[in-house]
């Protein structure tokens, strides 16, 4: 029986579906506007019932979106503020960038080009950084721009005209780049990747073994064991339907990601 | 175009048959009937008091474009019997519903369209004040309707007065007015003459895009009025035309519809944009914003671009903005799946 470890509580996973389920629906009622003079697009808004519908839909997922942001920035201001784990903010246990993942981004391409081994990495690789800042600043970026349009006319009491105009263009263009992202770069990375193929069901269950922890992050896995924290995250073997359950959503959303994401590929390339 | 000249060859055949027929010319037989009808008391009364005048003017019936083509029975049929059967018609309205039908023999493609019209919906509905071929032609007088030009435009302002005074304010009705100006739309040029749509329709309302850019985009003709020719692309690709063509792709209807052209220039009292008043000049632009935007305030028509495209001349910030995307996100999704096929690569290699 192989040990298991916590790598995401309960609710960095709820946080993580909540995340899941709104940027898909933002993403499906959100193309189509962007591509409007695409065939597809036209039939997929008639389809899920016009795109007076889908404003709607697009709306209450944007509404859950900025939920699922606050909730986030509120836990992290607790953690940081209340609790004062400066962790948050440095050292191996945190999410910012550091000069280590320079490094780590370097050796990383020595390794793809054959010319050294593979980085050791930690608890969060160069790559799970970037996805992660890229949705922080997605999020902040498109949410904001999309409120500027929601709420034009108030906006326009004390943001000059071109504002808007500006607006309108970069929340089309920054949904383009997510969408772009999650649906090639975060699915392969996360779950396309030989190593992990077809799905890591890591952001299901929560847990990970010894071996793939041993294996895919031996820092993070001989930093714990050093400094003898492995027993506190301690986990029970992921049960079956968890795992089930784990491999049905993400198969739905990669399978809804890449079909969406083809699409756009048609709607740039085919005009 | 080919079927419109394969048409024309039954009414060929038809005239040449018929000069080539025995019997009496149009001319001849007009001159048996004005005997009497050339008088120009002759009239009956009929049983609702009103008084059918039967005097034809020879001049203007010999001037018309029927004069030396048809006689009086080609669509007075039956009436060579004298003294001539009795007709059952109450009223002066009824008669000319009912003699209209004539024209429907030679005529019959415009007389078809006749039946698409708003027109004729009113007259099936029971509504005998609608027009029928006779109003706008008038029966015997008949000349081309469209000479001079003007004549079209004035042929409707017979009924729709309010709206011919406003067209003739505006920048096309007076050029057409004054100048006979060739350029410039009648009334059917957008409404079309015979198969005239209702303009409430979301039918008609979604095309009225399309409709200005026939002229809009014509590059001669724009030309000579130092117009731009971009004026339909650049509002198909701002939010209010992107919106028109959604509607139009999905088939949804009208209500809480998008601006067109005519939100903001008019319908028929269109104005030159920097004509005095006009109400899409920049002073005047909020108000008109404000009939779809309650809350808009000064600020908020600058985010209208005025039709013009962002360059580094008009709307610099939005061509920098643009600019800057059409090289950021090939750049980023192209290192990064860079990055994937250097990846795989290793993977396979190390196999």
């Amino acid at each position: 029986m192989p040990e298991y470890y916590l790598r995401f509580s309960l609710g960095q996973r709820l946080l993580h579906g909540l995340l899941m389920a709104s940027f898909l629906g933002l993403a499906t009622t959100g193309m189509p506007l962007h591509f409007n003079q695409s065939r597809w697009a036209i039939w997929l808004a008639h389809t899920l019932g016009g795109f007076g519908v889908m404003g709607f839909f697009h709306r209450t997922s944007a509404v859950l979106l900025t939920l699922c942001f606050l909730i986030h920035l509120a836990h992290l201001g607790h953690r940081l503020f209340v609790k004062r784990e400066l962790a948050v903010l440095w050292g191996p246990d945190s999410l910012v960038p550091q000069p280590g993942d320079l490094v780590e981004l370097g050796r990383h391409v020595r390794w793809f080009f054959g010319l050294g081994p593979r980085p050791r990495f930690g608890r969060y690789t160069y790559w799970e950084k970037f996805d992660y800042f890229a949705v922080f600043w997605g999020m902040a970026i498109i949410g904001g721009s999309g409120y500027v349009l929601w709420f034009h006319a108030f906006f326009s009491r004390f943001l000059p005209g071109w504002i808007f105009n500006v607006t309108h263009l970069i929340h089309g263009e920054e949904a383009l780049l997510a969408v772009g992202f999650i649906f090639t770069i975060h699915f392969f990375n996360s779950h396309l990747r030989p190593e992990k193929f077809p799905m890591d069901l890591v952001i299901f269950t929560g847990r990970v073994s010894e071996d793939d922890l041993r294996t895919e992050r031996p820092e993070e896995y001989e930093r714990l064991s050093r400094e003898g924290r492995l027993a506190a995250i301690k986990a029970d073997p992921p049960a079956l339907w968890l795992r089930n359950f784990g491999r049905i959503v993400g198969a739905a959303a990669v399978t809804v990601g890449l079909v969406l994401f083809t699409l756009i590929v048609f709607a740039v390339f085919g005009r | 175009m080919i079927p419109r000249v394969l048409a024309l060859i039954p009414l060929v055949i038809l005239s040449m048959g018929g000069s080539a027929a025995a019997g009496p010319s149009p001319s001849e037989e007009a001159e048996a009937c004005l005997g009497c009808h050339g008088d120009k008391d002759l009239s009956t009364k009929l049983s609702s008091g009103e008084v059918l005048s039967l005097y034809v003017d020879q001049q203007a019936y010999a001037g018309s474009v029927h004069g030396d083509k048809l006689g009086c029975l080609e669509c007075h049929a039956g009436m060579d019997e004298v003294p001539h059967p009795a007709k059952p018609f109450r009223t002066l309205r009824e008669f000319t519903i009912a003699y209209y039908e004539q024209c429907k023999r030679c005529h019959f493609d415009n007389y078809t369209k006749t039946l698409d019209s708003v027109h004729y919906a009113r007259l099936a509905r029971g509504d005998a004040r609608a027009p029928v071929c006779v109003d706008c032609h008038s029966a015997h007088a008949i000349t081309r309707p469209e000479v001079p030009r003007s004549r079209t435009s004035h042929t409707c302002a017979k009924c729709h007065q309010d709206v011919f005074a406003a067209y003739a304010q505006s920048v096309h009705g007076r050029a057409l007015l004054e100048d006979e100006n060739r350029d410039v739309p009648l009334c059917t040029d957008c409404h079309r003459s015979h198969n005239i749509g209702d303009p409430r329709t979301p039918g008609f309302l979604l095309t009225t895009p399309e409709l200005c850019g026939t002229c809009h985009t014509n590059e001669r003709v724009m030309k000579k009025y130092g117009l731009s020719t971009r004026v339909l692309a650049t509002y198909l690709a701002d939010f209010h035309g992107v919106t028109v063509s959604l509607r139009r792709a999905a088939g949804t209807g009208v209500a809480g519809l998008t601006a067109l052209c005519i939100d903001c220039h008019g319908i028929h009292d269109i104005t030159r944009v920097r004509a005095p008043g006009s109400r899409v000049m920049q002073a005047n632009l909020v108000k008109v914003c404000q009939r779809c935007h309650p809350d808009a305030t000064e600020r908020f028509p600058a985010a209208w671009l005025s039709h013009y495209e962002p360059s580094w001349k008009r709307a610099p910030i939005v061509y920098a903005v643009t600019v800057f995307y059409r090289i950021f996100i090939p750049f980023v999704i192209g290192g990064l799946v860079l990055q994937i096929l250097l990846h795989l690569w290793r993977v396979v290699v190390n196999r």
